[in-house]
């Protein structure tokens, strides 16, 4: 039964099941009777949550009597290895240049980003390494702040001073 | 005919086609960037005709629009990341032939496909363009809504098997295109006090997410798949005549349908392009081969939605309402240089009406060149290892995510689509229904809201009426046979599972 229950449709069921009941309280804040006729702004939202819930439970319920039965694989043992590592580390690169990006500005920080990502995906030539994040940063900066006048993101203190050189 | 002569005097001069040539290349290259569209680069290019008179402003305008509704699909086919929202579709199909070293051949069939659809829908535009917008007119709300629902049918077939997954991850898109202010009340739904989320989740932030930040996540972690691709050589194919002659029902049925869909106004290339697709896939005779990499995968959204320019340019012109978003900025256009578009503009301007239908013919055919040479210059990408591409397309995608409002909140929803998108892949949940819902969600609830307040909250009568009665019986027909043949476990006649052969599953679809 364990095996059947730690399925990951059973597990991502359980977690759209909880965030639709959720999302369905929170909804009715909205929901203000008969104020913008029948179909008031909760209406399609109302819909779309409850019928979220029932195919959440179908799923959770077809995945486990599958494994019961044994027409659906069940979980196998879990083990941390180096590909989980290598995603989690992908995320973290992300999330760090999302969080400093306004901080330290596109011009700093990309080459930076670019380079510990082409690390991580096991680029080892140095010519690339050390060349490719800036001549890519340098020609996204100018293709994006001088033809399209996009405002990418400067940074604060010196880092300002350093993209006013740019852009 | 002194109108034809002026307007080939306008087109024909080398200045003009110049512009008109500059305008395709720059479309097509700006489609194919992530996050850079047609609407966009239009949007950008309008202070630059300023400087130049009103027709060839024009003329660059709409070239932009033609080759930008193209150009998305280059990057679609090549890396699976959609330069532009119309070219979403084709990546279900573009990629996985380009994975299986067909690139070319998906290239140039997405290259031919547009060319036709767009000369098409110029030919319909040109020769009963007043009558068309006049049908147009008489669409009302149950017929977007019949429109939109019988599109989101489509997440039945598309889920094979798997069809309550299939229907999770549509209802989950449909839940998404909630988020933001309600239109119709006002009151925000699901902002959670967060300014980034007023305006909704941008659909192409949720695309950028999805399809690029998902594969790279995906593609960190698996590993085995890091490697370069050596010395794989990509160069367009054209298909042969006789290739297209295998498409031909695809590709007229597209056309035909990409043009009418161009000429609603406000449902443009994109909702063009899922519903060419899902039309390909409802009159296929091997439907389950869909998402795996067949021609007509790409073959019916790419004629769809370069039909759809030229229909969109109908309403346009003829009444002065745009029929997509590009329209609307083309709209600015007209503006700058005092004009307003609408029929007055035919009596006053006969001759700038014409030069545009004939720069329309000679941006499609063009974008055929221009297509070529992109799509060149593109595909070399693929010769990169992926720990060169990987950062290449992280750095694109964010860039392309926060240019759309200048905004880091969307470069956050990108990041979290992208997670979406990784687990999505990772355990066998197809993205396809997540994007028809996303895109169609807003449609479906505005005019189903907007209709039964008109019908007097009465869903029969959307059936009593004659074209979204059709479209609607059609659709739940359909679908409820779909519902049928998989609880009955017999063979969906309509997907063309009786044809399939022993052993082939119809859970490859993505």
């Amino acid at each position: 039964m364990l095996k059947a229950l730690l399925k990951a449709d059973v597990i991502i069921s359980v977690i759209v099941f909880v965030i639709s009941a959720y999302l369905l309280f929170e909804i009715k804040k909205v929901d203000s009777g008969d104020v913008y006729g029948e179909l008031g702004p909760a209406y399609w939202p109302k819909f779309i949550l409850v019928s979220l819930m029932v195919l959440s439970a179908g799923l959770a319920a077809i995945s486990i009597t599958g494994v019961l039965k044994g027409t659906i694989a069940g979980v196998k043992p879990f083990h941390f290895t180096v590909a989980n590592a290598r995603f989690l580390a992908a995320v973290a690169i992300i999330a760090v240049y999302l969080i400093l990006l306004p901080y330290v500005g596109f011009l700093v920080l990309t080459p930076l980003q670019m380079i510990a990502f082409m690390y991580l995906l096991g680029e080892r030539q140095k010519v690339w390494i050390f060349s490719l994040p800036f001549a890519m940063t340098l020609g996204i900066v100018l293709l994006f702040t001088k033809a399209m006048y996009v405002p990418l993101p400067r940074g604060v203190g010196i880092f300002l001073d350093i993209s006013h050189l740019l852009y | 005919m002194e109108i034809w002569l002026a307007a080939l005097y306008n087109v024909f001069s080398p200045m003009p086609l110049l512009f008109i040539f500059g305008g395709v290349m720059m479309g097509v290259m700006l489609g194919a960037i992530p996050g850079l569209n047609s609407t966009m680069g239009t949007a950008l290019l309008i202070p630059f005709t300023y400087a130049m008179d009103s027709t060839t402003g024009l003329l660059l305008l709409t070239a932009v629009y033609c080759g930008g509704t193209f150009g998305g699909s280059i990057s679609a086919i090549l890396f699976n990341v959609p330069g532009s929202p119309e070219a979403s579709v084709t990546g279900f199909d573009g990629y996985p032939m380009a994975k299986a070293g067909q690139a070319g051949r998906a290239l140039g069939i997405a290259i031919m496909c547009s060319t036709i659809g767009g000369l098409f829908s110029v030919v319909v535009m040109n020769l009963v363009s007043p009558l068309l917008a006049e049908v147009a007119l008489t669409f009302s709300d149950p017929e977007y809504f019949a429109l939109a629902f019988a599109a989101l049918t489509l997440i039945a077939t598309l889920g094979g098997k798997q069809m309550t997954k299939s229907f999770l991850i549509g209802f989950v898109g449909l839940l998404i295109a909630t988020v933001g202010i309600d239109p119709m009340a006002g009151v925000e739904r699901f902002t959670f006090g967060w300014s980034g989320l007023i305006g909704g989740v941008n659909f192409i932030v949720a695309l950028i997410g999805a399809f690029a930040i998902g594969e790279i996540l995906l593609t960190a972690e698996s590993g085995s798949s890091i490697g370069g691709e050596g010395d794989v050589k990509v160069s367009t194919k054209l298909p042969s005549l006789f290739e297209l002659l295998k498409l031909r029902w695809t590709i007229l049925r597209s056309a035909v349908l990409g043009t009418m869909i161009g000429i609603l106004p406000g449902v443009g290339a994109t909702t063009a392009s899922f519903i060419g697709y899902s039309e390909a896939v409802r009159w296929s005779k091997h439907p389950e081969k869909f998402g795996t990499g067949v021609p007509e995968g790409i073959a019916g959204p790419e004629t769809a939605n370069n039909a759809a320019t030229g229909g969109a340019m109908v309403p346009l012109l003829t009444l002065g309402i745009p029929g997509s978003a590009t329209t609307a900025v083309i709209i600015g256009g007209f503006m700058v240089h005092g004009l307003q578009p609408g029929p007055m503009l035919f009596l006053n301007q006969p001759d700038l009406m014409y030069s545009i239908f004939l720069a329309m013919y000679v941006a499609n055919v063009f974008m055929l060149f221009s297509g070529i040479i992109v799509a060149k210059l593109f595909s070399n990408f693929r010769k990169l290892r992926y720990s060169i591409l990987g950062p290449c397309i992280f750095v694109f995608a964010t860039v392309g995510a926060f240019g759309i409002s200048n905004s880091m909140s969307d470069v956050w929803i990108m990041f979290a689509f992208g997670l979406l998108g990784y687990v999505m892949k990772k355990y066998s949940f197809s993205v396809a229904p997540l994007i028809i819902a996303l895109v169609l969600g807003g449609l479906a609830e505005e005019s189903l809201r907007r209709g039964m307040r008109m019908e007097d909250y009465d869903l029969v009568s959307f059936l009593a009426r004659p074209i979204s009665g059709t479209i609607l019986a059609v659709a739940v027909l359909t679908l409820l046979y779909t519902l049928y043949s998989r609880f009955s476990k017999k063979p969906n006649i309509l997907a063309g599972e009786i044809t399939r052969p022993e052993g082939m599953s119809p859970d490859k679809k993505q």
